[in-house]
Parts: structure tokens; C-alpha cells; sequence
């Protein structure tokens, strides 16, 4: 058998086994901490402590105890070892006590589970401190950690709790009955292989040749079982688990492998089962395995290989590796101890090849999370899973929600300093390394600088190289150690606050779903609202009815707020030449025009945005712009050097066009502000002071004011009508030229200040102060002067500024790696790095698209009051819709009449459409239309009908009819067409109410015809009216669905003709015979579940419910309480838009996620246009990577500038007109948009660079 | 202030208490219970294994050691005894730091693989082993001019005990196809056939050698 196929045979038999216990430890040790029994042990124990382990904690109190337990570990691991020399040396083997520095080193390392050993076990630490001191803290360290983990999912799982169990508990648990009862199996099977346990002390031995050989005791078995387990890493022996007496054998290595790995993995089991969907715990797993995994087979593939000059001289890399393990189990040991952040080695990997060690220095850079520590690969992991969450999240949509929990913008802010702090610390750590490797005496120097060359100065190799010189140099510099340990100290269980913090109790905890669900669950018509009183009756004017939409967001032509690009398009004498925008895309979503000529007359903009005071706003690009300057110095020293003249042109551009885009996007915006404020012009008010007139400018009225306007009138100020009723003009707002009824009392008393009485005479009580108007809102909205960032805005912004950081810590702490390869990189090189790692595309372009995304909805005539609630509607769950106007046309219809037995259809037609001449309603109306196309019956008109007397329809007597030629014909609702012919002795038909029931059942209203002539009073027949669906809904409705989202019709029918509706709309949920109270109670019911929701309304009753809301859309031609309870306004009034509102939302969102993606691969690219570059003289292997064959690194570096600033604009369309928004499952769009911004922003970079460098070659005397 | 110092001292208290229930637990029961099952059941492995002829104990078979000449060379390291077979370089170290012992501490060269440190070493390794056993430096295989991770490496490889048998049966007066066959009886397979590297136990072999001798 080769080595290579038994390295990959023993690998498959480590995931073997890993597989075989991932089940049954992960469900083990969800019990363990889900359980509510203690073992008597652990009574005793609580007992003892004196805790009362069922009290449950909320974080602070869990981290106090996190706190205090570790601090007294501390304090106890260092005090034992100070007292060593004291001890009877049976215990201490004759050791002195550790120095008070190497003591703390010690101390505070166990206790973190960092386990630094940097003592070397065998010639420092007798038995007490090894089995009282470091066994001890190998568990408990250990167990906090898990315990902390726990916690942190505990939080997940608890929705409704701040309650995160209790820390004792989970402490004594987790070391009874997982550490413990694994540790002993473990431990025997260690020593049934050949591990030592033992209490002998240091004893002689006499060897084959005669002399004697020294031999330590000690309770080794016990200490490496747990050590391994608890992924902590300090050895008995110096030489760690490469000594034979702490791994004996080839199945003690692959063994001690597996129990480093084994809790680790199968917390992720532990983690699924507690939130109750194991297949979370996989995707952790998978992401932790596919890690560990593509590490392990690159180590081993490289040490197989054995690169590296001295180790082919020997012909494998077995330098520093033992016999009985070989290459590649040693490749696995060191892989897996790396990423777990466990200290221990089974061979030195300062003697691992170059590619191998930089693949531990990377493996302990991830050591957090793949699969980390115990208890901290998990939660570390989680942090990592709510990042990428946060960025899938927006590439569909919808703000991000991981385990039923919002990320938003304190979630991301912390999860984005654990970024920092990982990366922070890891990239700190070498830089410190080389600054003590700098202090070495010089003829140490040219050893150390080999090494040097791949810093692999951290955890387990640092301790490692510590040791050696301390052993080697006898170089012990407490001061030393201890800034290493400050560094180097990961204190992850002790005084990290983050995982904990995260898991604030309070308000914004998200009710458990399972609780609401019970209530949602089917029809939303339900017991109590069916016992509630007859039908409210809606006005069927209510809404205007003319606006059916089309079947989407490109139609071409779907109502008049389509052909409108700006409110005031549709008024050219207002608008004037001033229009900035093009012509409109076919089939794209309109706005988000793209001109560009726009591009020039914004640059003055762009320039006056360069002010570090309007760049600090965007951090990413701030850095660019400090960059710039940086680089301006540089080249204006040394202007002879093109490459850095070129470089700082190119920064600038990219601040430039980053500001461009901006200015762009609010260029738009100007525009139609500069419109508006024409319309607004200065009014004089005729303000009513008792019953005098006085003449007042318009900027002077205050609230409450009444102020008198005739026909020809400009409005003074928006409110509500007094008295009178009048037309008004509303076009300077609305684009609409038809006027609009404006009366006092009911559901269109508002008027807005700027429009303009065409007819009649109105008093207005103002309602809003001069100055904060609705069209001053609309210029500020418009204008962007507004514009608050979003929530998800600034989240998003936090997490780039993050990056930023990291990257700029990863820049800074190359030079000192650069110098010691000397390869020492320019500030112009190391600025450009920079520029291109972070993360500029989005971050140029995040404003620009809020902006758009803002402008979008003006242009739709919808003015979002806050962009909270433009992002809201990207997100929205629910969406609830009145039934009237929105989903039916809102009257309805006569679609047939039903004869009695007896009497012929024609009768009833005639009848019917007799009765229903004096009949003003759409219902009436419908009826003679019905009766004219379907029977033929001529229209009468009431004067045709001589002698005729009118009973016009009333809503008290639910009636119309005609008495003529003593016959008296009657038809009306149902209860009161019966009344009335009972009260004339006539006789109801049997089938009659057969009928009627009929209808009902089928969603129609029916209304009864009934006469009174020669034959007695009697029911004619039955007329069905309908409630007619708009043409499309259903499309529309399906296309929500698969969008997520649900839709409930809100009604005041009863429940039989709500359902029937509902079908036929195909809508997923309906609420019949609703109240404003039942449509409030229906929100918080969908709010407690987790939803957003979304409403339209308009009366003075619906503002409760338009306030509650997540997204409520008021209805320009509604009250002023409702349009200052909703967070938008349609000026169109159109109900429909709600849903073209929802796509604008979430066009936004998947503009910024997809921009993201595309920004963060493109990174990729950079690097292999980069970093080949920079090192390829110092490293000529490296040139490998230079995979473009770029001409030059010159070339290579500024090709990579060029693309950087040029992407931004090339982008600015796309930021501006929205990402494409198709209505489709989740899934499939995230694949989707992975696809387009992921492998795009991967491989469009490539072909550019590409291009560019060809380009640049092409100028004489470059490359 | 005085509650919330209190309520810090309680809770430290409790800290304190959970530390030593858990130190006499995990620090003294766990690894007395261990101790004894050990003790019990594998009292040769859990002592060290170590290894005896003819009643006398020769060392730990776990552990690998020197078969020097008392002779030195002129860099003053000890030269190795020809009547041997010798193990890998060993890296390890003496203590430096309790001096009241001469323990020998456990440990690697940490040299990189393109130190040019040991590639002088190997290279150096390769000529002297070759020299050594009168074989070509060629056919010196790797294990011999690597240094161990824990310098006690207690095994070679096949290769590398088959390359000594002639040199050892020449120095002991033993014929070589003896010498040999006692090297394959000692090769040790991987465990269940795949895990590890095939290896030779340096101590058990020379144990057997010597007990050959007579």
C-alpha cells in the first residue's frame, strides 16, 4: 500500500467514525442540556456550590458567572503553580514554583482553553499542577465553552425569553456528562495502546547499551484524552502528542484526532435539535466539514509532496514527524488541531513545507469556526452564519432573518466587531512575532529569518518557537510574554461579552410562532365576527375605480401612473424644459432612467461631494479618498514615477465616480423638487377671525386656522374641510388633471395645500404648520434632503466598514511580512492593495441606490414618508387588501335574474328594471344595464312615464321602486322586499327563498323583485348581483405567493360571500365582516408571528391600523389622519400599488445584496492580479498565480485600479434602474443572483483587468 | 455600591466553591479512578512498557534511545556504535532548566523545510549514514535524515533497518542472512493494514539482536 492511499484511507476512516457519533453525541448532548433532571452527583455538587441550578439566567448574569468562574481559575491555576516548590515532592516531583510570569502565562491561557504551553511539561510541572491545575482547567474550560455556546443557542431557540439557562448547571453537566464519562473510555483505550498512567516520579531506566535513561511518570492517559477532547492542547511532555508515551501508536494518533474533532461537529447536531430543525445544524456542519475537509486534502497533497529544499534533499517531508504515524496522518493531526484551535501536535509544523505551513497559519486564523474550538467553533459559526445570512437575505429581498430572528443593524454591528476582533487578532499576532523574533541575538538570526520568511509564529507554532528559544537562548522576557499573552489570549469564554450580548431580551425579541399559530391558522373570518350585526355598508364611491392595473410592474401601460414619469409629466406648461429625463425603457420597471448626459452635468456635484466631511458618511469610500491623498503626497515627492501618478489618478476617479453615482441618483430627485416648489407658490390666506375675513400670507397660518377658498383659489396649507363642498384641481401634486370632490365630514374632507378650488366655496381647517406641509415633505422627499439612511442601509454600511477595516489591517500588517521577505512594497503599491480589497464597488454605490430605490416610488406617484418603510415593503409577509376598488372593481354587478316559479324571466327583467330606474346607485345602475344588453329592454327614462311616482333607492328603506299605472313594482334587499309584501297581505314564493340562498351561498348579493297589480302582492323574482374580480388578480395573487408573500382580503361581506370572492380572486386568506378593530387585531396577530404587513386605507378609522402596519399606504383622496398615520402616500389613490410597492422594496434589497456579491468576488481577481505583483521578484514561484499573464507588475497593479474605478461606473445603470425583480421562490432566486453577481462579480473582473492590461501595454513606455 | 460588592463576592464565592468541587471530580477522583482501572488491567502499558532481557530491565519500548560509542567525534557529539542498529536523529534537547536533573526533553528541530540549516543537516546526514553502512548515499531513505517530532522516536523504517543489517552483522560477527531475516520479523505492518507507516521498533530489534548474540 503507498503512503497517499493510506493517508486517504485513514481519512475516510476518521469521517467514518465522525459520522457514526455525529447522531448519537449530538442528540446525547442535546439532552444533556435540554434535560430538567439532575443526577444526584450533581445535586451534591450544586449543593456544594450552593446554586440553584433550575433558576434560569438572562445573559448578564450568565456572563457574571461566566466571569467570576474563570476569573477564580485564574487566580487558583496561578497561585498552585507559585506554590509548587512547597509541595512534598512526591506531588511536585521537586519542581520549584514556575515564575510568577510563566505562572500567569499559564494560568490565564488554561483558563481561556488557549492552553499556550509555553513550559515544557516533563522539567516544570509535577503531578499536582498537572492533574489539580491543567487536567482540571482542560475540563472546565472546556465545558464553559460548551456552556457559552449553549447559551448563545438557547437564545436562538427561546424566542419569547431573555432566559438563557443557568450557567452552574450547564457547567457541572456538561463536565459530568459529556467531558467526563467520554474522557474515561477515552483515557483506557489510550492506555491500552500504550499510553502511560502512572503517579512514579522521575525515574532511571537502564537501556541495552548499559547506561541508564531518564523516564517521567505521570498521569499522561487521563491528561491527553481530555486535552483532545476539550480541544485544549497542552501536553504532559514537551514534545506534545508527538511523544510516544502520549500517543503511542498510529490508532492512538487517528484516535486523539477524533476526539478533538468529535464535540465540535456534533454540537452542530446539538445546536439543530435544540432550535428545532436539525437541517440548520447541517448547513453548519457542511460548512465547518467542506473547511476542514478542502484543508486537510491540501495539506496532505503538499506534504506528500514534500516541497521545500531541505526536505528534498531528504526526500519527504518527515523532518519533524514520526515514524509510526508517516506524512499524511500527521497532514490530518495538523489540520485538524489548527482549525480547532487546539494546541496540541502529533509533529512540528515549523518543519511542515512552505504551502503546508501557511495552511496552519490559516487553519489557526479560522480556528474559531471550522470547526473551532468546543462551544467556540459553534458560535463563532453562528456569527459567520448571520453574515451571510444578512447578504443572502438581501440578494432576495427581504431583510435578513436567521432562526426567525431580524438581523438588523445591532445584530450586524455585532457580529461585524467579532469580524474585526478575529481578524483583528489574528493579523496582530504575527507582526508581533516578528518584532520578538527581532530581538534575538544575531547569531541566532539567519536560523530564525528561514523561519521567518512564512510567519507561523501563532498559537500552537508560536508556543512552539517560544520554547525553543527559551530553551535554546535562555530567552525568557516576561515582558515579552506577557504582551504576547494580552495578544495572543483568546479569551473566548472568559471576558468575551459579543455571543452573550447578542442575546438581549427585550422588545424586539420576535413572539414564538408556534404560539401565534394556533390563531392564524385558516380563515381570518371567524365565530366573532360573525355574530357581529349586518354588513357594513361601503361606500361604493369609496375608491376609484379606474385604475385596473396591469398584470405587472412592465406592462405596457398598466394605469396612468405608468405614463407618468414625475407627478407633473402629464403637465408640460408646469414641469417646463427642466426635465431631466429620457425616454423610458420598454419593459423595464419605469425610473430609474439612465442618461448619460447626466453623468457631466452632475460632476460639479461630484467634486463639491469630495469635502471629507460629506465623505465621511460612506467609510469605505473615505478610506479610498485618504488613500488618494496619501498617494497625491507620494507622487508629488517623486514625480519623475508615472506608475504613481497614474495610480493617484485613479484613485481619485474612483472617489469621483463613486460621488457621481450619488450625485446622479439625486440629480433625479432635484429636478422634480424644482417643479414642485413652482407649484408651491406664495399664497395669500383669507383666514376666518369670527365672522370676519382677514387677508394673511399662507406661511403664516398656524393649525387649527380656518381659512375660506373660493373657485380659483390656491389652497393655503393642507386640511381638512369644514364646510361646503367644492372641485378642486389636485394635478400640481397628483399629475391627475381631472378635479376631485372635496366636501367636509366623511372620508374626502382633506385638502392639500398648493392645489386649486375650481368650483365653489369651502372653509378649511388647517391641520399642518406652515413649512411642514405635504408638499413640502414631497420637495424635501424628492430632493433626498430627507433621506435617512435605512435600517438595512446602515447595517449593510457597518458590515462594509468592517471589511474595510479588515482590510486595512491586512494591508498594514503586510509591510512588516513584505520586509522580511524583502519585498518591501511602495505606500503607492500597498494604497492600491488597499483600494482594491475593500469592498468600493458597493460601497460607491450603496447611497446611489437608496436614493434610486426612493426615487423609484416617486415616480410611481407613491411618497415614502420614511425609508424605513420603502425597505419594509421589500420585506413584507402579509399584505392585507381591501376588497373594494382593489381586488374587485368594487360595485357590485347584476349578472342575472332568477324567476320565481311562475313567472317568466322577461317579467322579472322588466320589473327589475323598472324598479331600478329611481335607483342612482352602480347597483341600480348595473341593473337597467343588465336588463338592456341581456332582455333587449330599452333604457326608460323617469319622465317617459307619466304619472309615474319615484321611490328613489334609500339606505333606510333598502328600496327603489315606481308606482305607475297602479301597479307598484318594488326590488331591494332581501329582508325589506319581504317585509314589504307581507305588509300587503302577499305571499312570499316557496322558492324565493331557495334562491336567495343560492346566491348567498355563491358570493352574490341577491336583491328580490316583487309587484304589486292584479294579482296581489308577490315576488317576482331574484336578481343576483356580483361582485365582479378584476381581470388579472389571480396572475397577480399567484405571482405574491410565489413571492412569499401572503394576501388577506379584508371585507365588510359576510363570510359565505367573502369566501366565494376570496376563490375566485384566489387570494390565500380573507377577513369577512371586518371592523377596523378586526383588521387591527388581524396586523398584531400577523406582527406577533413575525410578518410585516402591509395595508392600504384611507378612512379616518383605518388610521389605527394603517399606523400598526409595517408598511401602510394611504390614499390621496383620504382623511389627513390617515395620511399621517400611514409611512406612504399614493398620490393616485390606487389600492392596487401596494403590490408594485412590495416589488420596489424588494428591488432595493436585491440591489444591495446583489451589488455586495459582486463587490466581495471581485475581490478574488484582484488578489491574483495583486499579490503575484508585489512578491513575484521575491518569490518567483509566485508568478504561478499570475494567471492573466499580465504584461507587468506595474501594469498588473494600476489594470487592477482601472477596473476598480471603472466598475463603479459601469454599475451606476444598475444601482440606478434596481436589479431586476422577477416574482420567484427564494430558492431560485438566490441561485439565480449567486449566479449573475456571484460568478459574474468572480469572473467579469478576470476579462477586465485583462483588457485593461492590454490596453495599458499598448502605451509606449509602460509595462 | 456596598449590594453590588457583595453580590460580586457571593458570586465569586460560588465560582470558587464549583472550582474545587470540580478540581477534586476531574483533578483528583477522575485520575485516581483512571490510575487504578489502568493499573489493574494494563499495568505493563500504563508503567511505560518497558522492555527486559534476560530479567534486567533494558528500557521502554515506547521510547527510543542512544546506542553510542563512548568515543566522541571532533564536533564533540558521540559516535554511533556499529554492533547497532540506529535509531533517527533526535532533535531533543537537555534541560535547561531544573538542572538538579538531566532529564531529557522531548522536542523537534522546528528548522524550516528550506532552512538552509538543515538542508546542511540532511545533507551531511545523508553522507555520514552512507559512510556508515558502506552503502551509496542514494539509497539512504528518509527517516534517517530527518530529525523525530519528539527526538524519542522509538522506530525506524523497513528501509532503514535493512540498510544496517549488513553493517550490524559485519560488527557483530553474525552472518547476514540472519541479521536480516531478524529485521523482517520485526517489521511492524500498519495497524489494520492502513494506519500508519510500516516501522521497526529500534529497542525490541537490538533487544533481539543482542539475545541472538548470546
Amino acid at each position: 500500500m503507498s503512503p497517499v492511499l493510506s493517508g486517504i484511507l485513514q481519512l475516510t476512516a476518521l469521517i467514518a467514525a465522525l459520522a457514526l457519533a455525529y447522531r448519537p453525541l449530538g442528540d446525547h448532548m442535546a439532552r444533556v442540556y435540554g434535560s430538567d433532571k439532575h443526577l444526584r452527583v450533581e445535586k451534591w455538587a450544586y449543593r456544594l456550590i450552593g446554586a440553584d441550578p433550575n433558576a434560569e439566567m438572562r445573559w448578564p448574569a450568565y456572563l457574571r458567572g461566566v466571569l467570576a468562574f474563570s476569573v477564580v481559575g485564574v487566580l487558583f491555576l496561578y497561585l498552585l503553580q507559585r506554590v509548587q516548590g512547597l509541595l512534598p515532592k512526591s506531588v511536585s516531583l521537586g519542581f520549584s514554583a514556575i515564575s510568577p510570569d510563566q505562572a500567569f502565562n499559564t494560568a490565564a491561557s488554561f483558563v481561556a482553553n488557549t492552553n499556550w504551553q509555553s513550559y515544557s511539561g516533563e522539567q516544570a510541572m509535577g503531578h499536582a499542577v498537572q492533574t489539580l491545575g491543567l487536567a482540571v482547567q482542560n475540563f472546565v474550560s472546556a465545558a464553559v465553552g460548551m456552556a457559552v455556546a449553549i447559551a448563545l443557542v438557547r437564545g436562538f431557540a427561546r424566542s419569547r425569553t431573555g432566559e438563557l439557562g443557568n450557567f452552574w448547571a450547564d457547567l457541572v453537566r456538561g463536565t459530568f456528562r459529556i467531558l467526563i464519562p467520554l474522557s474515561v473510555v477515552g483515557a483506557l483505550i489510550l492506555v491500552a495502546c500504550g499510553a502511560i498512567q502512572n503517579f512514579a516520579g522521575i525515574h532511571e531506566i537502564g537501556q541495552l547499551t548499559g547506561g541508564t535513561q531518564q523516564v517521567n511518570g505521570g498521569a499522561v492517559a487521563s491528561q491527553e484524552v481530555i486535552k483532545e477532547l476539550g480541544t485544549n492542547g497542552g501536553g504532559y511532555f514537551n514534545a506534545n502528542s508527538a511523544h510516544p508515551f502520549e500517543n503511542p501508536d498510529a490508532f492512538t494518533n487517528l484516535f486523539e484526532i477524533f476526539l478533538i474533532l468529535v464535540i465540535p461537529f456534533s454540537l452542530t447536531r446539538t445546536f439543530g435539535t435544540l432550535v428545532g430543525n436539525v437541517k440548520q445544524g447541517y448547513a453548519i456542519l457542511a460548512t465547518m466539514g467542506v473547511i476542514w475537509l478542502g484543508f486537510t486534502a491540501l495539506m496532505m497533497w503538499t506534504e506528500y509532496a514534500g516541497h521545500g529544499a531541505a526536505l528534498q534533499a531528504a526526500g519527504g517531508a518527515m523532518e519533524g514527524k514520526e515514524q509510526r504515524f508517516g506524512v499524511g496522518a500527521s497532514a490530518i493531526f495538523a489540520t485538524t488541531t489548527t482549525l480547532t484551535s487546539t494546541g496540541a501536535v502529533d509533529s512540528f509544523h515549523s518543519s511542515f513545507t512552505g504551502l503546508g505551513g501557511g495552511i496552519t497559519l490559516l487553519g489557526m486564523m479560522l480556528g474559531e469556526i471550522a470547526p473551532g474550538g468546543v462551544g467556540s467553533g459553534l458560535y463563532g459559526m453562528l456569527v459567520m452564519a448571520i453574515i451571510a445570512v444578512f447578504i443572502a437575505g438581501l440578494m432576495v429581498g427581504r431583510t435578513p432573518e436567521y432562526l426567525g430572528k431580524k438581523i438588523g443593524t445591532r445584530e450586524i454591528k455585532l457580529a461585524a466587531l467579532s469580524l474585526i476582533y478575529i481578524s483583528d487578532a489574528r493579523l496582530h499576532r504575527p507582526v508581533h512575532g516578528a518584532g520578538l523574533a527581532a530581538g534575538v541575538d544575531p547569531q541566532h538570526r539567519g536560523q530564525l529569518r528561514a523561519r521567518q520568511r512564512r510567519p507561523r509564529l501563532l498559537r500552537g507554532a508560536l508556543r512552539l518557537h517560544l520554547r525553543r528559544q527559551q530553551q535554546r537562548l535562555r530567552l525568557r522576557r516576561p515582558e515579552r510574554q506577557h504582551a504576547l499573552v494580552q495578544h495572543h489570549d483568546r479569551p473566548r469564554h472568559a471576558a468575551r461579552p459579543l455571543p452573550a450580548d447578542g442575546l438581549r431580551p427585550g422588545a424586539r425579541r420576535l413572539a414564538r410562532r408556534a404560539e401565534a399559530r394556533p390563531r392564524d391558522r385558516g380563515h381570518a373570518a371567524h365565530r366573532e365576527a360573525a355574530l357581529r350585526g349586518p354588513p357594513r355598508g361601503r361606500d361604493p364611491h369609496h375608491h376609484r375605480l379606474d385604475l385596473l392595473p396591469g398584470p405587472g410592474p412592465w406592462p405596457d401601460g398598466g394605469g396612468t401612473f405608468m405614463s407618468t414619469t414625475t407627478p407633473v409629466r402629464t403637465e408640460p406648461e408646469d414641469s417646463g424644459a427642466t426635465q431631466p429625463h429620457g425616454s423610458q425603457e420598454p419593459g423595464r420597471v419605469s425610473g430609474g432612467l439612465f442618461d448619460p448626459a447626466q453623468l457631466v452635468r452632475s460632476l460639479p456635484d461630484a467634486f463639491r461631494k469630495l469635502d471629507p466631511r460629506v465623505m465621511a458618511k460612506s467609510p469605505v469610500m473615505f478610506v479610498v479618498e485618504v488613500g488618494s491623498v496619501g498617494t497625491t503626497v507620494l507622487a508629488v515627492k517623486n514625480p519623475g514615477d508615472w506608475f504613481g501618478w497614474a495610480i493617484t489618478i485613479w484613485l481619485w476617479l474612483t472617489v469621483i465616480f463613486a460621488n457621481l453615482a450619488e450625485a446622479v441618483a439625486e440629480g433625479r430627485g432635484k429636478a422634480q423638487a424644482d417643479t414642485l416648489r413652482k407649484a408651491k407658490t406664495d399664497t395669500v390666506a383669507r383666514r376666518l377671525n369670527g365672522a370676519a375675513e382677514e387677508s394673511v400670507p399662507g406661511t403664516e397660518l398656524r393649525v387649527g386656522d380656518l381659512v375660506v377658498c373660493e373657485a380659483g383659489d390656491i389652497i393655503p396649507g393642507d386640511g381638512d374641510v369644514v364646510e361646503g363642498v367644492a372641485s378642486v384641481d389636485e394635478s400640481a401634486i397628483t399629475g391627475e388633471s381631472a378635479p376631485v370632490i372635496r366636501e367636509s365630514g366623511g372620508d374626502r374632507s382633506a385638502v392639500t395645500g398648493g392645489t386649486k378650488v375650481l368650483s365653489d366655496r369651502i372653509v378649511i381647517k388647517i391641520t399642518t404648520k406652515p413649512g411642514e406641509t405635504f408638499i413640502d415633505r414631497m420637495i424635501n422627499l424628492v430632493e433626498g434632503a430627507a433621506r435617512q439612511k435605512t435600517p438595512n442601509e446602515i447595517a449593510l454600511n457597518i458590515l462594509l466598514a468592517s471589511l474595510t477595516i479588515v482590510f486595512l489591517l491586512a494591508v498594514v500588517t503586510l509591510q512588516p511580512f513584505a520586509i522580511y521577505a524583502k519585498a518591501e512594497q511602495t505606500m503607492i503599491v500597498l494604497a492600491a492593495l488597499l483600494v482594491c480589497l475593500i469592498p468600493t464597488t458597493i460601497g460607491a454605490l450603496l447611497s446611489a441606490i437608496g436614493i434610486a430605490g426612493m426615487d423609484r416610488l416617486v415616480q410611481r406617484n407613491v411618497l415614502a414618508m420614511s425609508g424605513r418603510a420603502v425597505e419594509a415593503a421589500g420585506d413584507v409577509s402579509t399584505l392585507l387588501l381591501d376588497k373594494t376598488g382593489t381586488i374587485t372593481y368594487g360595485n357590485r354587478q347584476a349578472a342575472e335574474f332568477v324567476p320565481v316559479k311562475g313567472t317568466m324571466a322577461a317579467e322579472v327583467a322588466d320589473a327589475a328594471q323598472l324598479s331600478s330606474l329611481a335607483d342612482e346607485t352602480p347597483e341600480g345602475r348595473s341593473i337597467v344595464v343588465l336588463a338592456k344588453e341581456k332582455y333587449g329592454l330599452r333604457e326608460r327614462h323617469e319622465g317617459e312615464l307619466v304619472g309615474a311616482e319615484w321611490i328613489p333607492f334609500t339606505a333606510q328603506t333598502r328600496m327603489s321602486g315606481v308606482d305607475v299605472d297602479g301597479r307598484k313594482v318594488r326590488k331591494g334587499a332581501t329582508g325589506s322586499v319581504i317585509a314589504w309584501v307581507e305588509e300587503r297581505g302577499g305571499r312570499v314564493a316557496d322558492d324565493a327563498r331557495a334562491l336567495t340562498d343560492d346566491i348567498s351561498q355563491a358570493g352574490g348579493t341577491p336583491l328580490l323583485v316583487a309587484a304589486e297589480d292584479d294579482k296581489g302582492p308577490r315576488v317576482l323574482g331574484v336578481i343576483h348581483l356580483k361582485d365582479v374580480v378584476k381581470e388579472g388578480m389571480r396572475e397577480r395573487f399567484d405571482e405574491l405567493r410565489a413571492m412569499g408573500i401572503k394576501t388577506v382580503m379584508i371585507t365588510g361581506d359576510n363570510p359565505l360571500t367573502a369566501a366565494a370572492i376570496a376563490e375566485e380572486a384566489g387570494v390565500d386568506d380573507f377577513l369577512a365582516e371586518a371592523t377596523p378593530e378586526d383588521k387591527m387585531a388581524l396586523i398584531k396577530r400577523e406582527q406577533a408571528g413575525g410578518k410585516l404587513v402591509a395595508m392600504t386605507g384611507d378612512g379616518t378609522n383605518d388610521a389605527p391600523a394603517l399606523a400598526q402596519a409595517d408598511v401602510g399606504v394611504a390614499m390621496n383622496t383620504g382623511t389627513s389622519a390617515a395620511k399621517e398615520a400611514g409611512n406612504m402616500v399614493d398620490l393616485d389613490s390606487n389600492p392596487t400599488k401596494l403590490i408594485e410597492i412590495v416589488e420596489i422594496g424588494k428591488q432595493l434589497l436585491i440591489t444591495r445584496g446583489a451589488l455586495t456579491t459582486f463587490s466581495i468576488a471581485n475581490d478574488v481577481a484582484k488578489y491574483f492580479a495583486i499579490i503575484p505583483a508585489m512578491f513575484a521578484v521575491a518569490y518567483p514561484g509566485l508568478d504561478k498565480l499570475n494567471i492573466m499573464s499580465l504584461t507587468s507588475p506595474e501594469s498588473a497593479i494600476l489594470s487592477a485600479v482601472v477596473f476598480n474605478a471603472l466598475i463603479i461606473v459601469a454599475l451606476v445603470p444598475l444601482a440606478l434602474k434596481g436589479v431586476r425583480y422577477r416574482p420567484m421562490s427564494a430558492d431560485a432566486m438566490l441561485r439565480r443572483n449567486l449566479l449573475i453577481y456571484g460568478l459574474g462579480g468572480l469572473i467579469s473582473p478576470f476579462i477586465g483587468i485583462k483588457l485593461i492590461d492590454m490596453l495599458i501595454s499598448l502605451i509606449p513606455g509602460i509595462g | 455600591m456596598n449590594n453590588s460588592v457583595r453580590n460580586t463576592a457571593r458570586l465569586v464565592a460560588a465560582g470558587l466553591r464549583a472550582l474545587l468541587v470540580l478540581t477534586v471530580v476531574c483533578g483528583v477522583v477522575y485520575p485516581l479512578v483512571v490510575t487504578g482501572i489502568a493499573q489493574a488491567a494494563f499495568k505493563d502499558k500504563a508503567n511505560g512498557s518497558e522492555v527486559t532481557v534476560d530479567g534486567k530491565s533494558v528500557g521502554s519500548e515506547r521510547l527510543g534511545q542512544t546506542y553510542d560509542l563512548d568515543r566522541k567525534d571532533k564536533d564533540g557529539n558521540p559516535l554511533p556504535d556499529p554492533r547497532y542498529f540506529q535509531p533517527r536523529p533526535s532533535a531533543a534537547g537537555a534541560n535547561t532548566e531544573n538542572t538538579q536533573y538531566k532529564l531529557l526533553v522531548s522536542g523537534a528541530s522546528n528548522l524550516a523545510a528550506d532552512s538552509k540549516v538543515l538542508l546542511d543537516a540532511v545533507e551531511k546526514r545523508r553522507a555520514d549514514v552512507a559512510a556508515f553502512n558502506g552503502v551509496p548515499p542514494s539509497s539512504v531513505p528518509v527517516d534517517a535524515l530527518t530529525a523525530s517530532a519528539s527526538g524519542v522516536d522509538p522506530d525506524i523504517s523497513p528501509a532503514y533497518a535493512r540498510l544496517q543489517a549488513a553493517r550490524v552483522a559485519k560488527a557483530n560477527g553474525l552472518p547476514a542472512d540472519k541479521v536480516e531475516k531478524l529485521v523482517e520479523d520485526r517489521v511492524d505492518g500498519r495497524l489494520l493494514g492502513f494506519m500508519g507507516e510500516e516501522r521497526v521498533n529500534v529497542l525490541r530489534l537490538n533487544a533481539a539482536l543482542k539475545k541472538l548474540k548470546g
